[in-house]
């Protein structure tokens, strides 16, 4: 074993720590703490905060009880101090509550290995900003834009510009009352047919705009719809018939504590580096296929959830009908099999009439 | 099962058993390349000591009972670290570090960012008795720096 002799002495010189050791423990250190106060402390600590690997994943909140106390502008000026000691080298960013277009356009300038990003209800964030910014992200595995703006563009760039992105989030707190839409569906089944995680909570899509995601996304494994009160009775049904979805959430389902605007996020464990950071799988049972179990046990969860109020009748009434469909949900989707052929048979039927008629003629 | 004895940098001798020593990457290694079928294998650490080298026994030893359910040990783990001062902790960083144990390593870690997270620089050094070694060029770029900490819409 090799041993370099240190001193007898108990008492430790914080300098004589290796860099290695140091950066793990400012790895466990917040952006503002690193930047602020620890880089000012001594020449050798600067030095161990400029390496680029503690940089990798850069994680700030405006709604951080040290950074409100400030700014909005200091929490903008904070992150670009923070992607540019990542001298190209950020892999996953958060941003909640702060930043405008001109840091995402910096972002997207210095980090082509961008794979997750998260803008959480930045409001000076606008929907062009994040479609310029889209553009240059050809890694980007994880997006979600949750209370930000984003347009239907957005998601045809983000779409054509990174195809390898798994995991999309698109939360939206509308209102029940708005119209229903289903123009994001038809732009997320275009576009991105490689993905893998789908949350659109309070999506105005109706149950055309389900089918669509469901034909054009097929390796689709999770689906959360909460909030997405326009798909009716019989869109759910389908949903639960399909047997596509290893794990879903529908739109009566109540939240839990993990739900809040500032979750954790939920990464899911692809093709990713040997040298990534640990804490990057930090949240990843969300969304592990063994901890959402498949359908049946799945709706039994959900039945128990339904107790609670429910925001809507329908709802509860659908709630209430699932643990039935769960008996029965093969023989119906047989049924509607059954159903459609006779329609097209008649439809057939009609064709050939019309057909011999008009050679008769 | 075999028992192996750590020998500290006081020479301490500390009687172990090959499930709670291989906790420690290097020691693990170690009895890879070097292991026989003795029992009397005395493996030097010859940098750290004797009272450092119990501590970290004692985490292993808690580490590989499997009487424990996983909340006792969590607790047992927040008792051993509110019991540490600064200095100690820091020699089992390095003692951690050293003999890569992993799961003392992160936690230690985590305590002392916990001590350091949300001091100014000025604090930070007085309770880690740190010098300020900076260079004028330094001295100056944090000047700067701190203009938007302090008011960034100025700059």
């Amino acid at each position: 074993m090799e041993s370099c002799p240190i001193s007898e002495q108990p008492a430790t010189n914080w300098l004589d720590l290796p860099d290695d050791l140091m950066t793990t423990i400012l790895l466990k250190l917040c952006a503002f703490d690193i930047l602020v106060n620890v880089q000012n402390v001594c020449s050798s600590w600067r030095r161990i905060c400029k390496d680029p690997f503690l940089w990798r994943v850069v994680d700030i909140h405006f709604m951080d009880s040290r950074v409100q106390l400030r700014t909005d502008r200091f929490a903008e000026m904070m992150c670009m101090q923070a992607v540019n000691l990542s001298c190209g080298q950020l892999v996953d960013i958060n941003i909640e509550f702060f930043g405008t277009d001109d840091l995402l356009l910096h972002i997207s300038q210095s980090s082509k290995r961008l794979r997750r990003l998260r803008i959480v209800c930045c409001s000076d964030i606008s929907a062009d900003g994040i479609t310029k910014a889209a553009l240059k992200f050809p890694s980007l595995q994880h997006l979600e834009i949750s209370g930000s703006a984003y347009c239907l563009k957005t998601l045809a760039t983000v779409g054509c510009c990174c195809p390898r992105l798994k995991t999309l989030k698109l939360n939206y707190n509308r209102r029940r009352s708005e119209f229903e839409r289903d123009e994001e569906a038809l732009a997320i089944a275009e576009n991105m047919p490689n993905l893998r995680n789908l949350q659109i909570r309070g999506n105005l899509l109706t149950e055309w705009g389900l089918q669509a995601i469901l034909d054009g996304c097929p390796h689709l494994e999770y689906l959360d719809l909460r909030w997405c009160y326009h798909i009716g009775f019989a869109g759910q049904m389908n949903l639960l018939c399909s047997g596509k979805i290893k794990s879903f959430r529908l739109p009566g389902e109540s939240f839990d504590e993990s739900d809040s605007v500032s979750e954790t996020f939920s990464y899911v464990s692809g093709d990713s580096d040997d040298n990534f950071p640990d804490d990057w799988d930090s949240d990843t049972d969300y969304f592990d296929s063994n901890a959402c179990p498949p359908f049946p046990t799945h709706c039994c969860s959900f039945i128990n959830e339904a107790e609670e109020p429910c925001n809507c009748h329908f709802d509860s009434l659908f709630c209430r009908q699932v643990s039935c469909w769960c008996l029965h949900y093969k023989l119906l989707s047989k049924e509607r099999v059954l159903g459609s052929c006779f329609i097209w048979k008649f439809v057939f039927s009609c064709l050939i009439f019309l057909f011999w008629e008009c050679i008769w003629i | 099962m075999r028992t192996f004895q750590l020998k500290s940098s006081d020479n301490k001798i500390f009687k172990v058993s090959e499930e709670i020593a291989i906790q420690s990457a290097v020691i693990k290694n170690f009895l890879e390349d070097f292991g026989s079928d003795s029992d009397e294998i005395v493996i030097p650490l010859p940098n750290v000591r004797g009272r450092i080298l119990e501590m970290m026994i004692e985490w292993m030893v808690k580490h590989v009972d499997e009487e424990l359910t996983k909340e006792e040990v969590e607790d047992w783990e927040n008792k051993f670290m509110n019991d540490l001062n600064m200095e100690v902790t820091t020699e089992l960083v390095m003692a951690a570090n050293y003999l890569e144990v992993i799961g003392l390593l992160h936690r230690t870690c985590q305590s002392i960012a916990d001590h350091i997270s949300g001091k100014s620089p000025e604090e930070i050094r007085r309770i880690l008795n740190i010098t300020s070694d900076f260079t004028p060029e330094e001295e100056a770029e944090i000047r700067r720096q701190n203009g938007w900490v302090l008011n960034p819409s100025t700059n």
